[in-house]
């Protein structure tokens, strides 16, 4: 069963090992939720936001091609050059290919999930150029040599203790000092350095304008305007759902973005890059990797409007108690698991089955999108086209037919009560506080018998 | 066929019928005093504001006030690299006016002073416009914006309006100090940009 050790339920399970560290990783994330809910809370207009988001972002959708053509040539005008990417691999290469061209073998890089999803930097390194991710997470979690855990917040899985002991080893820190104003600080200078001596930059994208062709980024840190104004050369990096239509829109999805993700009112920066400074390249990457097939599908087609919130993430009981890496995937949580699948639908048929399908994540999404519909969704296509292992197959047609007859569904609940005592995650852990906070219609029934079948099958006890 | 070819006609296939875009929001929060509520939620997430009636009244605290107590609190001893992209300020401070200058050679400023186009009341943001030295407002250690009191909108929707397409080839919102709350989710104030933001509202001039 070499195949399982990298599925969700296998990993969780390790993560679960330490108790106490669970316990830790879900009460953190329920922190930055209930931030989040201060915030939203506040604004009068926060559901009509949502709703207009939901449907500038429906209409981007529907109208992408000619959006994406308005776009590279606003952007064009302005001196910035616009290159295509239809997949991880050219996207890669487009970078080495601009990087060679200058003669450079070392580039700082602030947060771009979209990088994690290509492995650029893996892919640098074998080319013999290094790599520095700026934003201080995501150092953390690259001196580690592992992926971020999250969207916003990278090293979330880490504690203070064992990024003192990264330090140590990496940044000459004194041994067990695990403050964080004092590794921040450390971190500061060390990335100072960095920012002043490196020639290129590479960032992400969190909007792009058609109308202006400017490209907007989001940071707490300043590390993305830091490593782009000290650079020769910038290097943009997008996915091709990120375009808005109209700079007034940004309106709508600033007030939102930073809400939902960490509870503020915005973050420190919000940039707006139209043009390169005197002297200066500035590069945009656009690319496809699999979203003008997510696109097709109808089912899923909503994923894309995603803005990288990570409010799906901290409000889910089944990520706060498994962590991001359970995912193994560059994005994870419940946003990751439908966005997966169509990367790779074999290596990932295992990620729209973690969660409970309860609902909490559509119900804080600022744009909306159906997540736990379409996670649903997915497991039907997942066992349509096989990659499901045989025994969930089955789960999946006697749930059918236990939906569709009373007495056989008592008796699915007896068997689903028995199967509790093999299930200790499910049950002896902190799933049911979640319930007091979230804000949700019931979850449908169904989703909890699926949950613990399928707990019940993995442990194997 | 190209990439370029590739993506966009394959988008095109895949895009649905054309769905409207909505309309504006009907009626976004506005405040009866938007400067006190750009006060409250500066003062909420790390910066600190002055307000004052002349350029000659900024002078004045900066020299009294911020500048010895800068000292004091980071311990900062010397002479401090004052600049300012903004006038009015030569006594004390380089006066930036060319955009020729290396960025590199920033790198050791303590204070910037430089000038905000408007302000947001529901996120204590400032439109910050296209600076002469880009890196500027990011690599200084204390970061000092001046702006208008009566442009002070209440939300991001009016600051848009305001705005329009906009002339500047960048620009940004800057809403406090920059700051992580990476480790363990504990806030801390100065991640790679300024560790502290001062802001001079400026009332009626005479
Ligand atoms: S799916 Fe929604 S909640 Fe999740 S990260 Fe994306 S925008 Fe945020």
């Amino acid at each position: 069963m070499q195949a399982n050790e990298k599925k969700h339920h296998t990993l969780a399970d390790h993560f679960n090992a330490d108790e106490a560290r669970v316990d830790w990783h879900d009460k953190t994330l329920w922190f930055v939720r209930t931030k989040r809910d201060r915030l939203t809370h506040d604004l009068l207009e926060w559901e009509e936001l949502r709703d207009t988001a939901s449907q500038i972002k429906s209409h981007v959708l529907s109208n992408l091609s000619q959006y994406l053509e308005e776009f590279e040539q606003k952007a064009s005008a302005n001196g910035v050059v616009v290159h295509w990417a239809a997949d991880a691999e050219e996207h890669n290469n487009i970078v080495f290919n601009l990087l060679k061209k200058q003669g450079i073998d070392r580039m700082v890089k602030s947060k771009s999930m979209l990088t994690e999803e290509c492995h650029l930097n893996d892919y640098l390194a074998k080319q013999g150029i290094e790599v520095i991710d700026s934003d201080l997470g995501e150092r953390i979690v690259q001196l580690a040599k592992e992926m971020p855990s999250h969207i916003v917040l990278p090293c979330i899985h880490k504690k203070k203790e064992e990024i003192g002991d990264l330090f140590h080893e990496h940044l000459g820190t004194e041994a067990g000092v695990s403050d964080p104003q004092i590794l921040t600080e450390t971190a500061r200078q060390h990335l100072r350095d960095v920012f002043i001596t490196r020639k290129a930059a590479l960032t992400g994208v969190n909007f792009a304008i058609a109308e202006t062709g400017e490209m907007v980024i989001c940071t707490n840190e300043g590390n993305a305007d830091m490593g782009a104004h000290l650079s020769n050369i910038h290097i943009a990096s997008m996915g091709i759902e990120k375009i808005i239509p109209k700079r007034a829109h940004l309106g709508v999805f600033l007030r939102l973005l930073t809400r939902s993700a960490t509870g503020q009112p915005i973050t420190t920066y919000s940039s707006h890059f139209k043009k390169p400074r005197k002297g200066q390249e500035m590069h945009v990457i656009l690319v496809d990797n699999g979203r003008s097939r997510q696109l097709g599908r109808t089912n899923f087609r909503n994923s894309l409007k995603c803005i990288r919130c990570g409010a799906c993430m901290n409000t889910c009981p089944v990520y706060r108690r498994s962590g991001g890496h359970s995912y193994h995937n560059a994005v994870s949580g419940p946003i990751g698991s439908i966005l997966a699948p169509n990367l790779d639908m074999k290596e990932f048929s295992d990620l729209p089955f973690a969660s409970t399908l309860c609902g909490s994540c559509s119900n804080v999404c600022p744009v909306k999108i159906d997540i736990h519909d379409q996670l649903y969704k997915w497991r039907q296509e997942l066992v349509k086209a096989g990659y499901t292992d045989k025994k969930k197959t089955v789960a999946m047609k006697l749930m059918a037919a236990t939906l569709s007859s009373p007495t056989k569904f008592k008796l699915a609940g007896k068997l689903g009560r028995l199967t509790l005592k093999y299930a200790p995650f499910t049950v002896n852990n902190g799933l049911n506080p979640w319930y007091k906070g979230r804000e949700m219609p019931a979850p449908p029934k169904e989703s909890f018998s699926e949950w613990y079948a399928n707990r019940g099958k993995d442990k194997k006890i | 066929m190209n990439s370029r070819e590739k993506i966009l006609q394959a988008v095109k296939l895949a895009q649905p019928e054309v769905l409207p875009l909505p309309t504006a929001l009907e009626t976004p929060t506005v405040y009866s005093d938007p400067v006190v509520k750009f006060t409250e939620v500066a003062q909420a997430v790390g910066s600190s504001v002055i307000e004052v009636n002349s350029l000659e009244a900024i002078e004045d605290h900066l020299k009294e006030v911020y500048l010895p107590e800068l000292q004091k609190k980071w311990q900062a001893s010397g002479k401090l690299r004052v600049v300012s992209t903004s006038v009015g300020f030569e006594n004390f401070a380089e006066q930036i006016d060319s955009s020729d200058i290396d960025p590199h050679t920033f790198q050791d400023v303590e204070v910037a002073i430089m000038k905000a186009d408007l302000g947001v009341a529901e996120n204590s943001a400032l439109w910050v416009p296209e600076t002469i030295i880009r890196v500027l407002p990011f690599i200084c250690q204390h970061l000092i914006l001046l702006v208008d009191k009566k442009t002070i909108v209440s939300n991001m929707h009016q600051a848009y309006e305001r705005m329009g397409l906009g002339q500047d080839d960048y620009g940004a919102f800057i809403a406090g100090p920059s700051k992580t709350a990476d480790i363990e989710q504990s806030l801390v104030l100065g991640a790679h940009g300024p560790r502290s933001l001062w802001i001079y509202l400026i009332g009626d001039v005479e």
